[in-house]
């Protein structure tokens, strides 16, 4: 029996009209990458990178981190002080929304070094939640953007370690649609669909809850790897332990990793309750306790920074 | 594995590519491996249970064929009904049991501490123990004959596409397609691959969607949401575990099908049904019409009396609950649809055709269904009885539609609408594969539509298909 039957036709056609609505698609999605993600157009601006960080400025800063950096180190109070001792001073920021120490460590290796960028600080806000290699990442950003082909054996080795999340990784570095599939459905829902925004945090906290039971061990292998990294491009690198509503405290584990390849680890006291108030979102510091959380750190910055960042 | 892992797909794909290579016999041999290995991936220690159900019913049913001293026929099916029960018994029931005896000893004033058993329940126990059950009392009744053929009967009871989670098959059913040669054809690729895809699409697009809303409603801490947000969280649950578990079998219908099987419906639009006794011929249809078969007519179904007819019904319906899972909640689901189905046989209703009754009035029946279908809802997913009151009261009596209600009720539209338009459309055409006999062009949207919706619209947390539980 032949297989060119009128229904293998019909049902090419039917197979035609998918691929060509897939691949408009993904057409469409690269060539306004800008417009579907803040986060994807900060990225693309951090190729401008290497000349915002002139190399004929006595410090360079390149502030690094998540959301929890963004909005909690008052970027211009730290140009605006650090400038007035006679250096001259560039500040910059390389954040990602959402992200963790495998996304920054790849960011730091193929994108800030990777342009050539060459920042003398590195100011990196974390917090206990966003260091070890458990949190889940977003793999369709670091397929598309953060990593490249030779990262590939590190990935499958110690981040993507099942069957699945290899296949998701593999998919979302061939199809930009596929890899922005979140992106899509959030601003899609946040788009239609009443309340959404301000509910799917809520939402989302009980999912991240329920994942919480099968965490157990904490790696910091790209934690660690960031470090390294860091030390080893970087003349100094300093860690901001960033205030969350709730209190905590570094891990011993981070705080040995850090001190091992000569970075500096900042007081924050993040191991009390901050109030409610202090937060837009409750999550993230709103313009005032940024302000006040960046003029606590700077007596310490500055102090690392007379001595030649010696640890 | 998951149907929806890239697991199961690579595996499928292996399977489907080796079944093509074989002769009939061999394709048994490797359908019945391949079951094994789909089984075996969960746990392999309990692929011996589903071997000793396959041996214990192939001899039984062997036996029972030969024999004709009545007695011992009885004590044939016994043991094998037994064997059945004990395992599920044991493996689904035991702690439920020994923590219900300890209360009711304390509350006669012996408070006792009994041990809690530390077991794990076999994934799809109940629904191939049913299936191979259902196979001893069809021959013990001499409905169907006893297969010589171990492999056949293997691969019928461990056949992997609905091994876990149904439809519950007869023999007379599928035991036919295994010993015959399966016809090969683009005809059954076509067809597979629709069932296939609107299954993952109701699976993963909807169930695994609006599972995220379900979880936060129903969890301890939510105790304080509104009325509307509780209404639209049982709203939610009810087209969850519909897209959930019909999409689980749709799947499995497609996945059969690409081998050359046919598996049976088992929804017929449910919540297009416009009383109870309709709803229960098109929601899980393989365990209403088992347990009308096996629990209902066995305890004498309408035969003795009005009175014994309607007890048989709430019997039937409430051990019906208490097969999906051990809990008073499950059990509450089906005495409440035991009722309903029995209030519904005492009203005199017409049984006019859908199609021959005003709009106005179908669609008040059909709401009015789903509204007791969405109380019945609210049993089965609470997490207790003083759950499941908290709920009602706060929806009936402290009513206020606010934000997070809004945020539930643009979900429900957003994801169940399409699929509520095009089932209202299958189901005014009577043909379930009505989008497969239509114009290459629809069929082409509709498909484009559903695999975008797949990559696009990823579930906030992956979930498991919720009836592997039962």
């Amino acid at each position: 029996m032949s297989l060119f039957t009128s229904n293998f036709k019909q049902e090419a056609a039917v197979l035609l009209i998918i691929m060509v609505s897939l691949l408009s698609a993904e057409s469409v999605l690269r060539l306004n990458q800008d417009r579907l993600s803040l986060d994807l157009a900060h990225f693309n601006s951090l190729k401008t990178l290497p000349r915002r960080l002139a190399s004929g400025t006595d410090q360079r800063i390149l502030v690094f981190g998540n959301s929890l950096s963004r909005e909690g180190i008052d970027v211009d109070l730290l140009r605006e002080t650090l400038s007035q001792n006679e250096k001259t001073t560039s500040v910059e920021k390389a954040i990602l929304d959402a992200s963790s120490s495998p996304d920054w460590y790849f960011l730091l290796k193929n994108t800030v070094l990777g342009y050539g960028a060459k920042p003398n600080v590195l100011l990196i806000g974390i917090t206990d939640l966003h260091v070890p290699d458990q949190i889940p990442v977003d793999s369709g950003r670091l397929a598309q953007v953060l990593t490249r082909s030779e990262d590939l054996p590190l990935l499958f080795e110690k981040l993507f370690l099942t069957l699945d999340q290899r296949a998701d990784f593999l998919l979302s570095k061939a199809s930009f649609l596929f890899a922005m599939r979140k992106r899509i459905r959030d601003r899609t829902l946040a788009a239609i669909v009443p309340g959404f925004r301000k509910n799917v945090n809520e939402l989302n906290r009980t999912a991240y809850l329920k994942g919480q039971k099968s965490i157990r061990a904490q790696d910091y292998f790209f934690f660690e790897q960031l470090v390294k990294e860091a030390s080893q491009s970087v003349p100094c690198t300093v860690f901001v332990p960033i205030p969350l509503p709730h209190p905590y405290s570094i891990p011993e584990k981070v705080r040995k990793i850090i001190q091992s390849h000569g970075g500096h680890l900042i007081k924050t006291e993040t191991d009390v309750s901050y109030s409610l108030e202090q937060f837009e979102d409750g999550y993230h510091m709103n313009k005032g306790s940024s302000a006040a959380f960046t003029r606590r750190i700077l007596p310490q910055l500055q102090k690392i920074l007379s001595e030649g960042c010696n640890a | 594995m998951l149907f929806n892992s890239y697991l199961f797909f690579v595996f499928f794909l292996a399977v489907v590519f080796l079944y093509s290579k074989l002769s009939h016999k061999n394709q048994n041999v490797l359908l019945l491996a391949a079951s094994n290995v789909f089984y075996g991936t969960w746990d392999w220690r309990f692929l011996s249970l589903i071997w000793a159900s396959t041996i214990v019913d192939f001899v039984v049913g062997r036996q029972l064929e030969k024999e004709s001293s009545i007695s011992k026929r009885r004590w044939l099916l016994m043991g094998s009904v037994l064997v059945n029960l004990g395992a599920l018994a044991l493996f689904k029931y035991s702690n439920f049991f020994i923590s219900e005896l300890a209360t009711l000893l304390s509350s006669l004033g012996i408070p006792v501490s009994l041990p809690i058993l530390n077991i794990t329940l076999p994934v799809g126990i109940s629904f191939y123990t049913f299936q191979t059950m259902s196979y001893t009392i069809d021959i013990y009744r001499r409905r169907v004959k006893a297969t010589d053929d171990l492999l056949a009967f293997s691969l019928y009871v461990s056949f992997f596409p609905q091994l876990v989670a149904g439809p519950i098959e007869r023999v007379d059913h599928i035991l036919p397609q295994i010993q015959k040669p399966r016809e090969k054809g683009f005809e059954n690729i076509r067809e597979g691959f629709y069932h296939v895809l609107i299954g993952l699409f109701k699976k993963v697009v909807i169930g695994d969607t609006l599972a995220g809303y379900v979880a936060y409603v129903f969890s301890p801490h939510a105790s304080e949401l509104s009325g509307g947000a509780y209404l639209m969280g049982v709203y939610a649950f009810a087209f969850q575990i519909y897209a959930d578990f019909s999409g689980y079998s749709s799947i499995a219908q497609g996945t059969a099908k690409f081998l050359g099987f046919d598996l049976m419906f088992n929804f017929r639009f449910p919540y297009l049904t416009r009383n109870p006794s309709e709803f229960w011929k098109a929601w899980h249809i393989s365990l209403s019409t088992w347990l009308r078969d096996y629990l209902y007519i066995p305890l004498g179904g309408n035969r003795d009396g009005r009175v014994r007819a309607l007890r048989n019904l709430i019997l039937t319906m409430a051990i019906g609950g208490l097969w999906h899972g051990a809990a008073w909640t499950f059990v509450a689901w089906g005495f409440f649809h035991g009722i309903l189905l029995s209030i519904y046989r005492l009203v005199p209703t017409s049984s006019e055709p859908q199609k021959n009754i005003s709009t106005v009035s179908l669609w008040g029946q059909r709401l009015l269904m789903f509204h007791l279908t969405c109380i019945g809802w609210l049993f089965f997913r609470a997490t207790s009885l003083s759950q499941v009151w908290e709920i009602l009261g706060r929806v009936i009596f402290d009513f206020d539609f606010d934000s997070m209600a809004a945020t539930g009720a643009g979900l429900i539209i957003f994801f169940v609408g399409p699929l509520f338009f095009y089932e209202l459309w299958l189901n005014r055409k009577e043909e379930p594969l009505a989008l497969l006999n239509s114009h290459w062009l629809v069929r082409g949207q509709a498909y484009t539509y559903m695999v975008a919706m797949l990559i696009c619209f990823p579930p906030f947390s992956s979930n498991e298909f919720i009836y592997f539980q039962f």
